[in-house]
């Protein structure tokens, strides 16, 4: 290999970079270029500027303040970058070391190209000259020996792990399937990983809630002593005496329980330092501020050695893949022994039956484009990426709806279920606001078949209903053991569940028409993202979505302001609007998904030409 | 003998290339239609607008006697059509059988012929071992025998097939073309564009030639082997500046 090999190769990678923001269209492509050139651009003073910090800002610092600043650098760093990492698992393909293979390059130089290659991201432009910077700054002045090296070692140790880890991916995702089950874990780790903070303060809240404690007891101090004094068993001097011990009190309760939460943060912080060996890099630094010498040496021989194998891993990977070890398989003589039997099965193979199901009420070609919807839902990687969301969410509801207190208004009971049943739609939204773009080449069917087109949007909504309705279901139990619910109001959850349901319908079956966005296969990401679509999509979801849900609370707030006057007590009023509503809804979506049938037989081409497009 | 297929004017403009260029197309039913054309000539975009996957720019269209730029005549015209477009028209993730039974669904099928087609089709077109797969893991030629299976499972009146038998092995090509050779005896009409003229010349009955978005030729293939070589006729269309040919003279020079 040589430098113009290298020179090329880096060429290509920046081609497919612009190309791939190209796609995009020409205001994303220009975003991008200015993004990039202002992070170069950047990279100078920001550099200049760390290392001002290094030498001037940190004089004061404690080793244990440099741990937290590494820290918090380290954290933002591995963000940025998982974020890239996911948005290169994404997608098809990236740099696969197979293209390369047929040319004069050796396998050698192949390796180190495409290791190299890695490298330019935009969050190791932006985060290794502030690093460096730093650390640079930190061993002019304060003779922190280790930081630079340790700096290098760290971004070594990253990018070789990574690199490593994408081509473990790499030969696992030769089989389609494979790779999308191998998105969806990596995305769902990711996400749960970054979620997991929010949701360990919505299940246990901890400080929070022990400050509000100490808080509510103080004011409630406060009252007793004002009563006393009210009733003139205690004069003013005594009330304003005894005022200020409770303050006081307060105020010394509130710094040991801060002394005690840092302390323990402290403990953690370093557990957490000394395990993962990300956190190698601030201990490192912390400890040569402590004037220490083996734990800054341990630290970098640790991640170098890490850094160092998963390169030679990685490497022996490239081998692997150059002797074709990871090429697809013949299916096994088991695979095809069970393969003759089911062929032998009668011609009503069993996978096939939930598609012959009839569904009550529905004609058939809406019968079939729902099953089929539904089968190919169940199995798309994106709505097990999609249900995270409302498994997200559920854990933040169930956990406040359990920690707030059983009493009250029976009206705000009633709102909770109706929660629940607004995370159920909450929980399909982005693939119900984009149902043809997730069918991708599939679409074609639709277009050049003979159903009515309202029969086809109306297939699509049902697809999407046992999910919706699973979800709202299981959040109602939830909801119902912790705060239950009136008899009158469960029952009213039914009409309301309808009517919210088919107003989502209708409004996502608009947005699915009007704003379609092409999808890659295996992801959630919208692929060239267009301004007007998006802008539409936002505009839904910010007004539209909420208004015609808010309609559907009208029965419930009637009730509670007829009940509020003592009207018709013990008449279940909101049960019987919710019925009348839904009727009222029911009516109106048949006759508007007729209209947007037409609509859509109108936009099918330009939609076709939409989510058929190659996605990078 | 009736029109299954009549175009006027046919146009169609990306921006501002002209992809087809004010064509008239006449495809008697009951004949196999070949049309022909170099790359980026305008096959494709035409029989997407033939089969509505693609607007026209200007013209009109005819199908089985159903104007295709009528909302509900087009419906009623593809009641009776199959399709095979170029990028075919599969769900990632249903299996074969899955797929096949939603088509028949989509077509007002019973259940029962439905399965009974189902499992001829795909013993006949070699997918039958395939029923744990879904269309996802399949190979191009497995995709396009499936597209093709779908295509006929409503057993229409009219076949439109975009390069049917690209990347399909030589087995199953020649399942695909007694099967489509029995289709035109009864009397449907089959409309393919194909790269392979050897293919062409041996199915079709009638041949269309378009080159850069207009038909340059369009007759029985009686007719034109009456002046020579369906080859020669597309060559002297589609490749006349081949007459002088051109020399890579590096390419020539003997290695050094």
């Amino acid at each position: 290999m040589n430098l113009e090999h290298l020179r090329a190769f880096f060429w290509l990678r920046w081609r497919l970079l612009v190309n791939q923001w190209q796609r995009g269209g020409r205001v994303n492509a220009v975003l991008m270029i200015v993004l990039l050139v202002g992070a170069i651009a950047l990279a100078v003073p920001s550099f200049v500027l760390s290392l001002g910090l290094g030498v001037f800002g940190l004089d004061r610092a404690e080793p244990n303040h440099l741990l937290y600043i590494w820290d918090g650098i380290v954290v933002a760093f591995l963000f940025f970058w998982s974020l890239g990492l996911l948005t290169d698992l994404q997608r098809a393909e990236t740099f696969a070391l197979s293209k390369f293979l047929h040319l004069p390059v050796p396998l050698s130089g192949a390796f180190l190209i495409n290791y190299l290659g890695t490298l330019l991201r935009i969050s190791l432009v932006i985060f290794v000259p502030v690093t460096l910077g730093l650390a640079l700054g930190l061993s002019i002045r304060h003779g922190l020996w280790s930081a630079v090296p340790l700096v290098a070692a760290f971004f070594l140790m990253i990018t070789a792990l990574t690199y490593q880890l994408q081509g473990w991916l790499a030969s696992l995702m030769s089989n389609p399937r494979r790779r999308r089950a191998i998105v969806v874990t990596v995305t769902a780790v990711f996400v749960l990983i970054f979620q997991l903070p929010n949701l360990l303060r919505f299940i246990r809240p901890g400080g929070l809630q022990q400050r509000a404690e100490r808080s509510n007891q103080m004011l409630a101090e406060m009252k007793a002593l004002e009563r006393q004094f009210e009733a003139k068993e205690i004069d003013a001097a005594e009330q304003v005496r005894r005022q200020n011990e409770v303050i006081e009190r307060y105020q010394a309760d509130s710094a040991e329980a801060k002394r005690q939460s840092e302390a323990r943060w402290e403990r953690y912080a370093k557990l957490v330092n000394v395990v993962l060996p990300v956190g190698w890099l601030p201990l490192g630094i912390m400890t040569t501020a402590q004037g220490r010498i083996v734990p800054p040496l341990l630290a970098l021989a640790g991640m170098s050695l890490i850094g160092g194998g998963s390169l030679w891993c990685a490497y022996r990977t490239t081998i692997g893949i150059y002797q074709g070890r990871f090429t697809a398989r013949p299916a096994s003589s088991t695979t095809v022994a069970v393969a003759a039997a089911d062929a032998g099965t009668p011609a009503s193979s069993r996978s096939a039956r939930l598609l012959e199901m009839r569904l009550p009420l529905v004609s058939e070609p809406a019968a079939a484009v729902a099953l089929a919807g539904f089968r190919a839902l169940l199995r798309a990687p994106e709505s097990k990426m999609m249900l995270l969301t409302p498994l997200v969410l559920g854990v933040m509801f169930g956990s406040a709806v359990f920690r707030s207190p059983a009493e009250g208004p029976l009206a705000l009971r009633a709102l909770t279920g109706i929660g629940a049943i607004g995370l159920g739609l909450f929980g399909t939204l982005q693939t119900m606001a984009n149902q043809f773009g997730f069918d991708r080449d599939g679409f074609r069917v639709y277009v050049l078949s003979a159903v009515p087109r309202r029969s086809i949007l109306l297939g699509k909504n049902l697809a999407n209903l046992p999910i919706t309705l699973g979800i709202a279901v299981l959040t109602l139990v939830i909801v119902e053991i912790a705060r239950p619910l009136r008899l009158d109001h469960l029952a009213a959850m039914v009409p309301q569940f309808v009517s919210m349901f088919l107003l989502f319908c209708l409004l996502m079956n608009l947005l699915s028409i009007f704003a379609p966005l092409p999808i890659a296969a295996g992801s959630l990401k919208p692929a060239q993202t267009k301004l007007t679509p998006a802008l539409l999509q936002f505009l839904m979801f910010a007004t539209l979505f909420p208004l015609t849900q808010v309609f559907t609370l009208l029965p419930l707030g009637i009730e509670a302001l007829v009940h509020w006057q003592g009207i018709a007590r013990g008449v279940p009023i909101y049960l019987l609007l919710s019925l009348v509503q839904c009727a009222a809804v029911l009516l109106a979506y048949r006759l508007a998904i007729a209209l947007e049938g037409d609509w859509l037989q109108a936009r099918e081409q330009k939609i076709l030409e939409v989510v058929t497009s190659k996605v990078p | 003998m009736p029109l299954a297929i009549e175009t006027h004017e046919l146009t169609r403009y990306f921006n501002d290339f002209c992809a087809v260029g004010g064509i008239d197309l006449r495809v008697e039913q009951g004949t196999f239609y070949g049309f022909l054309g170099p790359n980026g000539a305008g096959k494709s975009t035409t029989i997407k607008m033939l089969t509505g996957l693609l607007a026209t720019s200007g013209g009109t269209i005819k199908v089985l006697g159903r104007n295709m730029l009528d909302a509900r005549e087009s419906l009623d015209a593809k009641r009776h059509m199959g399709v095979v477009p170029e990028d075919l028209a599969l769900f990632d993730n249903l299996t074969a059988r899955e797929y096949l039974t939603f088509v028949g669904r989509i077509h007002l099928m019973p259940r029962e012929t439905i399965r009974q087609r189902c499992d001829e089709l795909l013993a006949l077109l070699g997918l039958e071992g395939e029923e744990k797969k879904l269309t996802l893991e399949f190979s191009h030629g497995m995709k396009k025998k499936l597209a093709l299976a779908a295509a006929i499972l409503s057993n229409p009146d009219l076949l439109f097939l975009d390069e049917p038998f690209e990347g399909v092995d030589a087995v199953t090509s020649r399942v695909i073309r007694d099967l489509l050779a029995g289709f035109v005896a009864r009397g449907s009409t089959v409309f393919l564009t194909s790269h392979v003229l050897e293919i062409v010349e041996r199915l079709c009955t009638h041949v269309g030639i378009i080159v850069k978005g207009k038909l340059v030729e369009q007759a029985s293939l009686a007719t034109i082997h009456q002046t020579g070589s369906l080859e020669d006729r597309f060559l002297h269309h589609a490749g006349a500046q081949l007459e002088t040919p051109h020399k890579l003279n590096w390419l020539e020079e003997a290695a050094s």
